[in-house]
């Protein structure tokens, strides 16, 4: 198959079995992108920093990186039509009937089930994505590591950070790491 | 309520696209600055109705909530065209931005960034898997759903959309099998 092709089906895919949107699609990026070799892990986990940070939907974010990277422009146009498009023509299509099946107990029941499979999908995919992060001997940068690893996580869950500013102190932290060095 | 015209809303809608940091779930409040307290074109009860559908089908959750907006403020051309504005700013800055990588992933200022960026992407993963859990998931048996889910995934025995259609397949089986033990009773 045609390259662009390929990358506009392949997000257009990830979108459709998406719901809920951000955090969501990440492992079903993350498991096209590895699958296909598109990208090693540890550029992954940048680009997922990087859309982190920027304006948007991370999911365009993601997208349209991953496009350029892969294609150039041509092929980020690919992957962000192809990752707005499924919810986009749902909607204009079903319109007022999509809003009326959203109260169906029929499909409530199935998104209390989908519920427990976006769980473990994203903390199979964090667990995949911190081989990444392992280093070869244990030092002064596996204990960095280990500290904003600690530090990010329970400023998101337990203080409710926004991701962005915990990014930017986390590249922050990087940076004077590589100086105390 | 007057009628927008198109212009106004497309401006909005890369103003939303512009400023909303990390997507969706942290999109809610600027919506409601923008479209309810700036323009007065929906009402607070509105926009929450409006998130909450665009939620609750496949896609970008912000994408989704321009499209069902612009449906409600002015027809299909509207909602095509504040899908397009809504995007179109991430999409600007990130092309640029990987424009610019290119080449610079080895750079040495880059490097300490990225060292210091990777830990917390992954524990930012860690924290949205605990997040969504605990909002959602009541019972210990769902728990061991979630952890049976991503036991497959990781073994490589199922792909993330088998496990999701799984868990539809699985919620919608609850629902039609209390109905007719309710039915019968």
């Amino acid at each position: 198959m045609n390259t662009h092709l390929l990358l506009f089906w392949t997000f257009f895919k990830i979108s459709l079995f998406s719901i809920g949107g951000g955090y969501n699609m990440i492992p079903l990026m993350q498991h096209e992108v590895a699958a296909r070799g598109w990208l090693a892990s540890e550029r992954f986990l940048d680009i997922l920093a990087v859309s982190e940070i920027t304006p948007g939907p991370v999911a365009v974010n993601l997208a349209t990186f991953t496009g350029y990277q892969l294609a150039g422009f041509t092929g980020a146009l690919a992957t962000t039509t192809g990752v707005c498009l499924p919810g986009s023509l749902i909607l204009l299509a079903l319109g007022a009937i999509a809003i009326r099946l959203r109260t169906r107990p029929a499909f409530q029941s199935a998104m209390r089930g989908v519920m427990p499979m976006l769980v473990g999908l994203l903390a199979a995919t964090a667990i995949r994505m911190a081989a990444a992060l392992v280093p070869e001997a244990f030092g002064f940068a596996a204990l960095q590591t280990l500290v904003i690893f600690a530090l990010t996580l329970g400023l998101f869950v337990w203080h409710r950070l926004p991701p962005a500013t915990l990014m930017l102190s986390a590249a922050a932290a990087g940076i004077l790491g590589s100086l105390l060095r | 309520m007057v009628r927008p015209s198109l212009v106004p809303v497309i401006w909005s809608f890369l103003r939303i696209g512009a400023v909303a940091f990390g997507g969706g779930l942290a999109a809610l409040p600027v919506f409601e600055a923008e479209l309810v307290r700036r323009r007065q074109w929906l009402t607070v009860t509105e926009t929450a109705e409006t998130y909450a559908i665009s939620q609750s089908v496949p896609g970008v959750i912000i994408v989704n909530f321009a499209v069902l907006a612009g449906l409600r403020l002015g027809g299909k051309r509207m909602a095509l065209c504040a899908a397009l504005a809504v995007a179109l700013p991430a999409f600007l800055v990130i092309l640029a931005l990987a424009a610019w990588s290119a080449g610079r992933w080895d750079n040495r200022w880059v490097a300490a960034a990225l060292s210091g960026l990777r830990p917390a992407v992954v524990a930012i993963l860690v924290g949205a898997a605990i997040r969504l859990g605990r909002g959602n998931l009541h019972t210990p048996l769902l728990w061991l759903a979630a952890a049976a889910g991503g036991g497959l995934l990781l073994a490589r025995i199922l792909s993330p959309v088998t496990l999701i259609l799984l868990g539809a397949a699985a919620g919608l089986g609850i629902h039609l099998w209390n109905k007719k033990m309710g039915g019968a009773s």
